[in-house]
């Protein structure tokens, strides 16, 4: 849509998201992106299903021997995959795990490229995001629940819910938008590179 | 000098993150055993003299907590032989409605549960009422995959009623157990003790065994788990 050969705010969207889209691609061929985003995956997936039960896993990890240290850790990762998981539950933390696997892959590549740092502080709140956004708010084990308990006292176990779930989805949304700009950035450096030779 | 402010400021919020989470984690995991006495013998398992004293302090309405006590429930033999009787130890249930006076939702399936469980602890029959809860749970709703965690469809159509329909298969009578669950006196003890509760737990589940202190349980761990957290409070006397 245009008006007066002046491109609608859609239309660049839309432009946007197309150069983004081939940013990532040229990203993915890569073998740094595959890199950083196998072992984001693997770290990050398997930290926040530890943090499933709330603090429960890290109260465990402190005081089982090896073995159940082990088994801890090996049940959190083959959470991943789905194993003795909710499927709902599992589904939430396979998208922001993936997203932030794809991200930080991006960034890997995109710091070679230009030293993009901003991209890299936006994974940074993702993580944090999606850690908070963890545990279980009903029943006030959520991460973010001591914190509200400190600001708001007892009145911070009654919003912890609503607060988990919005900022889950904070997480999506910026991690969605950081792949956006990512990839834009990705594209220019693709086109530069093109030049240069 | 632009981009060290930069990787200063990167590197300060990594800290600042990990500082944050640490304090999380160690105000929620690591809160001191208060020198527990048992509140209540009826709602216990094992001698009174035992070695260990282990507090499970739980809410019918919170669906990471029913995992843990259905867990235990199906393995009660194997738990009684190897844990109550093989390590010495006594068990404490504290049942509260920790999610009626402090959660997101005034729901009433929190302060029916409890008082259904006070009611029938007043009759002496605190174990058969609360295992029959967490079967009625189990196959009316968690089972089918309601209300098991954040994520899943919420428990819609709890009334009062389910809970009085307990009491009626332990063994009351529908009327009686009905009046006790709506009276004063009951409300009372039951806000007391979730006071009491408050006090150290942070949320439910929330245990005590021993020296080891935890809260919260994964919904999709099993009765390994259970004896991770059995083994966990032997280790830690």
């Amino acid at each position: 849509m245009t008006s007066g050969g002046k491109k609608s705010w859609l239309d660049k969207w839309l432009e946007g998201l197309g150069l983004a889209f081939t940013g990532l691609k040229s990203a993915m061929r890569t073998r740094r992106f595959w890199g950083f985003f196998v072992l984001t995956f693997i770290i990050f997936g398997t930290l926040l299903n530890l943090l499933g039960g709330g603090t429960a896993s890290f109260s465990l990890l402190a005081v089982s021997g090896f073995g159940g240290k082990m088994k801890i850790i090996l049940d959190a990762f083959l959470g991943l995959f789905g194993i003795g998981q909710f499927f709902l539950d599992w589904l939430v933390v396979f998208v922001v795990t993936f997203l932030q696997a794809t991200l930080i892959g991006a960034i890997g590549v995109a710091w070679k490229r230009n030293k993009d740092q901003e991209s890299l502080q936006s994974s940074g709140i993702v993580a944090g995001l999606a850690i908070l956004g963890s545990g279980c708010p009903t029943c006030g084990t959520a991460l973010i629940t001591p914190i509200l308990a400190t600001i708001f006292s007892t009145g911070g176990y009654a919003i912890a819910g609503v607060i988990s779930r919005v900022i889950t989805l904070l997480s999506v949304i910026v991690a969605l938008f950081a792949l956006y700009k990512v990839g834009n950035g990705l594209n220019g450096c693709r086109l530069n590179l093109k030049e240069k030779k | 000098m632009k981009q060290a402010g930069k990787i200063v400021r990167i590197v300060g919020l990594v800290v600042v993150s990990v500082a944050v989470l640490m304090l999380i984690i160690l105000s929620a995991a690591t809160k001191p055993s208060s020198g527990d006495k048992v509140w209540d013998s009826r709602t216990t398992v094992g001698s009174l003299n035992a070695k260990n004293y282990y507090v499970q302090y739980t809410d019918l309405a919170c669906p990471y907590c029913s995992v843990f006590s259905r867990n235990l429930m199906d393995n009660f033999e194997e738990f009684k032989r190897d844990y109550i009787e093989g390590k010495d130890i006594l068990y404490e249930v504290r049942v509260t409605d920790f999610l009626y006076e402090y959660g997101e939702h005034k729901t009433g399936m929190s302060r029916w549960g409890a008082a259904g469980t006070y009611c029938a602890t007043q009759e002496d029959k605190f174990w058969e009422y609360y295992h029959a809860a967490l079967k009625s749970l189990w196959k009316d709703y968690h089972s089918k995959g309601i209300g098991v965690s954040k994520e899943s469809p919420m428990i819609e159509d709890m009334t009062k009623d389910y809970w009085v329909k307990i009491g009626e298969k332990v063994g009351f009578d529908k009327a009686e157990f009905a009046s006790c669950m709506d009276s004063g006196e009951t409300v009372e003890a039951i806000q007391k003790n979730t006071a009491k509760a408050a006090k150290s737990a942070n949320g439910m589940p929330y245990f005590v065994f021993n020296k080891f202190v935890s809260s919260g349980f994964d919904n999709n761990w099993g009765w390994d788990y259970v004896k991770e957290y059995l083994d966990a409070g032997l280790r830690a006397n």
